[in-house]
This record gives C-alpha cells, structure tokens and sequence, in this order.
C-alpha cells in the first residue's frame, strides 16, 4: 500500500486526457497527483475540482492513469476531515466512474478553515493507497 | 466557566433568559494568521439560553443552563442553509468559600464545578452541506475554577481561572477514538455600578487555551487553539426582582498574532433575569 502523501493544494487541476467527453473540463493551475501500485505498475491518480473549491459542496474529478490508458474497476472513498478542530463534514459522495473515463464525486467543507482531502484507492477488494491533500478554505 | 452568574447574597434563586447572535467575520488558523472571510460566506449563529441557579446553601449554589442554537450559513455560490437544535446542556455547583466582603482585604472567592453534556450535534452529523445544523461539541467535559472578586465604592473587579478537561469519545464518522485536549480558561473583568446600583457597566477580557486534540492515541498536529476576546457588558435593574442584561464581545485582539485555531465573532447579546427572595 502507497503511505499517504501530503501535498499542498492552491487552485484546481488541469486534465489534458484523450478522448474526453462533453462534461466540464477541470480548470486548475496546480498539481493534487498521487501514485499508487496495480499489478506491479505505477497508476497516477490526479484530483481536480470543476471550480475553485468553496466552502459547501464541490464537484471532485479523478483521473487514473495506467501507461497512458484510463483505469477503470478502481473504488474510490473520498472524506474530508478539519484536523485542527477534530471534526468531519457530511454529504461527501464517492467518486462513480463515467462514460469518458474518470470518476466524478462531491466533497463537502462544511466551513471556512483548514480541510485536509482523504481519498482511499481500492481495486479488486485490495487497497492500493490512501492520500492527503490539504485544503485551507 | 462562562455561566448564568452568581445569586445576590439574599437571593434564594433565580432564572434567566439569555439571546445572542454571533457573526462570523473570519478565522485564524493554524498559524496563527487572520484570514478575512469572502464577503458572501456567512457563518452566523443565534442562540437562546434558559438558566437557573438555585443556593442550597448559605454558601453552595447550583446551577444550570440550556441553550438552543440556530446557525445560518451562506456559501460564495449562492448555496444557504438555516438548522437549529439543542447545544451542549451543562452544570455547575458553586462554592464560596469566603464571601465577598467578609474579610477586609480579603476577596471573595469561590470554587466552581461545571460539567457540559454533549446534548448537541456534532459538525459531522449535521446533514446541510454547510454544517447550519451543527449545535455542539460532542463530548463530556469537566472544568474546576476559581473565581475572585473584589469590590470598592461602586467599582468592582473580577478574576477568573479554570482547567478543563474533556473526555474522549467515539466519533460517528471515522470510529476513531478523539480526545479534546486538556484546556485553560483566564478572565478579568472591571466595572462600575451607576445611579444607586441601578446601572452597571463592565469590561472584560479572557484568554482561552486548549491543547492538541487527540485521535486515537496519536496527538494530531497543529491542533491547539488560543482564543482571546474583550467584551463589554451592563445591567440595568427593571425592578428589585428584575434585571435586563445587554453585552457585546469581539475576538479582534487575536488579530494582535494571539490566536489560532478559532473562529472570528462579533457578537451581541441581551437577556433578562428574575432573582426569588
């Protein structure tokens, strides 16, 4: 299992995949990337927003790269935690995959302040990797 | 350690009812730093309190009080929410144990014991995207104070110190075990009482502190918060039994770099008070 990473967040991501359908395209200028391990071979996994993340709910946009080709059969757990007063947020929605490929949830902070993003990756009932983006609102 | 008060010393009880509103201007985080809110976030709370404090005794009072809180919030992106509910309940029991003015030079002081029961909702079990619906904290905590008081012609002086101490809990959402770190509470307040005692006005101060929560045996970083905030508060004496109470409070002295972790309120507050003798 990857450990988690923690990366700082400051906008949303840009996602310049092949074939992408007609639904909004993420618009960011920086990078929410993570890697983690399928039968032997490294998946990147991109997390990006459809607008500038606000308190309330948003739209969250994952991609799963594999060798270039879009990785389908992955379960993904999104939460959100606000560490610094020890409590979560409700209403999140785990991202389903779509007809272009990537998978299309919502994450909820439910106030202004420092959020921390948790997605947990699992394929075939085994858990690849967990991450941790920070997210200050 | 903020409560309904004290009885007046021939008071056998009294009970009360307090409002206020609390608007949310902004945050400090976890630096430290003051972060502005955007004009269109809203994070306002109302709350409406019933209290009651009784004496048992020539020296014990016990007291209790219950607030009902109504959040209203607004997203940039147009998205509101209203929720309400009860908040955390709590209670306390009072001791003086040198009464205020029976030694001179010697201020009054007393002990106090209060408990707070997480009667309200916790932010994750609140079912609005913006967490409206959230009314408290989540855990038992207990606090032990020390209250003195000194009073001269119609000025008076307060001060208070408390430790508290809240236990762990269970949280819904994660399962995890989550432990509100150890805290210290420090106030100060001064005033003067007006026209025969019929006006008093008063200024405080007061300084809060609590340690890193922890979660599940590990301390979580970056989670101590300090909070500190100057208020201004009057009572006015309607009748012998009745008092009107008004007050407001700011945390912009945090501004000063001294808090972290804690929200940005202006509030107000107005109530009213019965005492039985």
């Amino acid at each position: 299992m990857a450990s988690s990473d923690l990366r700082c967040l400051c906008g949303v991501l840009m996602l310049g995949l092949a074939g992408c359908a007609a639904a909004p395209e993420p618009v960011a200028d920086a990078l929410m990337t993570g890697v983690v391990m399928r039968s032997g071979k490294a998946v990147t996994i991109s997390v990006g927003f459809t607008r500038q993340v606000q308190v309330g709910a948003n739209e969250v946009v994952i991609s799963a790269m594999q060798d270039s080709v879009m990785v389908d059969e992955l379960l993904l757990t999104v939460s959100t935690e606000m560490p610094s007063m020890g409590h979560g947020s409700s209403g999140s929605v785990n991202p389903a995959r779509g007809d272009d490929g990537r998978y299309r949830g919502t994450v909820v902070f439910s106030m202004a302040g420092d959020w921390v993003l948790k997605l947990a990756v699992m394929a075939d009932d085994v858990a690849l990797g967990s991450f941790e983006f920070a997210i200050p609102l | 350690m903020v409560g309904p008060g004290r009885l007046i010393s021939w008071e056998a009880a009294a009970v009360g009812l307090s409002t206020s509103w609390a608007h949310g201007t902004g945050r400090f985080d976890t630096a430290g730093r003051y972060r502005a809110f955007d004009v269109r976030l809203l994070e306002d709370e109302f709350r409406v309190e019933g209290w009651a404090i009784v004496r048992l005794h020539e020296r014990w009072q016990v007291s209790a009080r219950v607030p009902w809180v109504t959040g209203v919030r607004a997203s940039p992106d147009g998205t509101s929410s209203v929720g309400t509910g009860l908040g955390d309940v709590s209670a306390a029991l009072r001791w003086d144990f040198v009464a205020l003015g029976e030694h001179a030079w010697v201020p009054g002081l007393a002990l106090i014991a209060q408990g707070v029961g997480p009667t309200g909702r916790r932010p994750e079990l609140a079912t609005d995207f913006l967490g409206a619906r959230a009314t408290g904290r989540g855990a038992f905590a207990a606090s032990l104070g020390l209250i003195a008081e000194v009073t001269q012609a119609a000025w008076f002086w307060r001060f208070d110190l408390a430790g508290v101490y809240s236990a762990p809990f269970t949280r819904s959402d994660t399962r995890q075990l989550q432990t509100f770190g150890p805290g210290v509470q420090v106030g100060l307040a001064g005033g003067r009482a007006f026209f025969k005692d019929r006006l008093v006005l008063a200024l405080a101060l007061r300084l809060e502190h609590e340690l890193p929560l922890w979660l599940d045996g590990r301390v979580v970083a970056n989670s101590e918060s300090t909070g500190l905030s100057a208020g201004l508060a009057a009572s006015l004496e309607l009748t012998s039994h009745w008092l009107m109470t008004a007050g407001a409070s700011s945390d912009v002295l945090g501004r000063l770099g001294l808090s972290q972790n804690r929200p940005d309120r202006l509030a107000f507050n107005l109530g009213v008070r019965h005492g039985f003798f």
